[in-house]
């Protein structure tokens, strides 16, 4: 990935996208926490960073392995 | 007000834009309108008169606000995609919420006459579940479902590892960069933030319908001024020629101001500004919107 200024764009894509089945489960779980506590979970904050935060950093701070790379 | 729809857009300008936009800015530029004033809007008197109208905050969903924000950033940043992306995503913020009933004013201060469709009912009013509850009753819904719609069948490859490897990330590397130092994400981190406005405005849109409809047991209503339930709540009674003619003068005032301030002012920091090493610019308005 090219992440500084003087850096050309990388064109091989290795897998860094978690598998399809992750996002669906995060998404039904969003839902739930979404319809049972609106206020909290239905917001600009929580809200775009809780893909991120599901499926990277809470594996991670769990001290497991996150979902599997996919092609 | 828009709600989900204002996230899906995001991918779709950028789509559009490419490499000449930053996203970060895009998807801020969006929420601007809306940041520091919406959570005062529902405690307000006359809420739409507030959010919307003259006086009240209204002015935050003016062309002239994201002008100015952008210009802003271009002056203190020099960054020219992140002064396109405020002002592409403002913009389209302001367009969007012309369709609901409170309008908005999109030549201020040259005009301070609401421009609006009418499709559904701003329902501020009714605080923040009750707005939501009565969104998801009307034509916003739906409005939001044909923008996801739009990112799927016509801008879905926006949301692949590759295009953000190879445009989103290009575009911008300065602020993803930033992300990645002072977060300590990885590729695979950058992306799931990137993707999460999509997911938040799908989780939002699916999330708000399901309770409107089990919940609330709001009636749904998607026809034009729905819905029903929700009292109008116009902040001007001028008839359609009126607007036109309003808006119109306002258009052109507003038009001579931006050549005016490109002339004094706007071209020199814009000819000043930098644009990532992988970025190219034609000439002209191509060099912004195309």
């Amino acid at each position: 990935m090219s992440l500084g200024p003087g850096e050309e764009a990388q064109h091989e894509v290795p897998a860094v996208a978690p598998p399809l089945v992750a996002y669906v489960a995060t998404l039904v779980v969003y839902l739930v926490l979404g319809y049972l506590f609106r206020s909290v979970v239905l917001n600009w904050i929580i809200g775009p960073a809780f893909l991120v935060c599901s499926l990277y950093v809470l594996p991670r701070l769990l001290g497991r392995r996150g979902p599997k790379a996919a092609g | 007000m828009s709600w989900a729809a204002h996230e899906f857009e995001n991918y779709f300008l950028q789509k559009h834009m490419g490499m000449k936009a930053s996203f970060l800015a895009i998807a801020l530029g969006t929420f601007a309108p809306d940041l520091f004033t919406k959570a005062f809007v529902y405690a307000a008197k006359d809420p739409a008169q507030f959010h919307r109208g003259w006086p009240g905050v209204g002015f935050t969903h003016s062309f002239i606000f994201g002008l100015l924000g952008a210009t802003l950033v271009l002056a203190t940043t020099r960054s020219r995609s992140w002064a396109v992306g405020i002002l592409v995503g403002q913009w389209a913020h302001v367009l969007t919420d012309i369709c609901d009933t409170a309008g908005v004013m999109p030549f201020f201060p040259f005009s301070t006459e609401p421009v609006t469709i009418g499709m559904w009912k701003h329902a501020a009013s009714l605080g923040r579940y009750g707005d939501a509850t009565a969104y998801y009753s009307s034509l916003g819904g739906v409005w939001d479902l044909f923008w996801l719609l739009m990112l799927v069948f016509f801008a879905s490859r926006t949301l692949r590892p590759a295009y953000f490897r190879n445009v989103i990330v290009p575009a911008d590397p300065r602020a993803w960069g930033w992300l990645h130092r002072r977060l300590h994400l990885p590729e695979q981190g950058l992306l799931l933030l990137y993707q999460g406005f999509c997911f938040y405005g799908l989780g939002r849109m699916t999330a708000w319908f399901l309770r409107a409809r089990f919940d609330d047991k709001a009636p749904f209503q998607p026809v034009w001024g729905g819905p029903r339930y929700v009292q109008g709540n116009d902040l001007s009674d001028a008839g359609p020629l009126e607007v036109i003619l309003r808006t119109s003068v306002g258009g052109v005032a507003f038009a001579l101001f931006l050549v005016v301030c490109w002339r004094l002012f706007l071209k020199r920091l814009w000819l000043r500004g930098d644009d990532p090493p992988s970025v190219t610019r034609g000439r002209g308005l191509a060099a912004i919107f195309h």
